[in-house]
């Protein structure tokens, strides 16, 4: 799923909310919902799969935290462009020898 | 995760054509995109080129930065995009050195974000006001 599917939904909106403020014990989160553990797991297995949160073993406990560095569809653009200025920079090099 | 491009090529020739080779329009015109580039701060020009899917094919660009035979930097915009491309040259015995830094990839989803979260506070705040108007 993408990035920005990931963020239309409510509940994973709400998420990102809570650990927007500061990392949270994984399995705190849950208690902020009307709605089983399986299902809250659900959507942060979506959000750590998109890269937009990241898990840290804290002993016992798991906390999640906002990641909003590793995006994926920055990356995207940043391989996109990368192709783009390697391709335009052989041809100024083709440019200048004429 | 990086956030820039950076990319660097060497040039069998002397830096005052590859100099010209970057700021005149025609010439830029030729190997990157159509464009009419003044190598001014503060001017502003676009490129334009076909238009694809999720692009209109015009770039808009301000002038940030003018080093004769050195530097030359510009903004890069696009749509979500606000980005900022700087050539930057070092002469090496008869051939040049090109830098290429393309920077400012991180802000696209930042703001994407940015904006996603504050709609969704905005409508929660109106269907909070109108649950209260409507209770009274």
């Amino acid at each position: 799923m993408d990035v920005f599917k990931a963020i239309s939904d409510p509940t994973r909106r709400a998420i990102i909310d809570l650990v927007a403020k500061e990392p949270i014990n994984i399995n705190a989160i849950a208690d902020n919902f009307d709605m089983s553990r399986p299902a809250v797991s659900k959507h942060i297995k979506v959000l750590s799969d998109t890269g937009l949160v990241g898990a840290h073993q804290q002993g016992r406990d798991r906390f999640l935290y906002l990641q909003l560095n590793a995006l994926k569809e920055v990356q995207l653009w940043l391989k996109k462009y990368e192709y783009f200025w390697n391709d335009r920079l052989d041809n100024l090099d083709d440019f200048l020898k004429n | 995760m990086k956030d820039k491009i950076k990319l660097e090529r060497i040039y069998d020739c002397q830096i005052d054509r590859v100099w010209n080779a970057l700021t005149d329009a025609e010439a830029m015109s030729q190997w990157l995109m159509p464009c009419d580039i003044v190598p001014i701060v503060g001017h502003k020009f676009q490129f334009r080129t076909e238009p694809q899917l999720g692009f209109d094919g015009i770039v808009n660009c301000e002038i940030v930065e003018v080093v004769p035979k050195e530097k030359l930097a510009f903004t890069w915009c696009n749509g979500k995009m606000n980005t900022e491309v700087s050539f930057q040259l070092e002469p090496i015995g008869n051939t040049t050195k090109l830098h290429l830094e393309h920077s400012g990839f991180s802000g696209i989803f930042e703001r994407i974000f940015v904006r996603q979260l504050l709609s969704n506070g905005w409508k929660k705040k109106i269907l909070k006001q109108l649950e209260a108007y409507l209770e009274k």
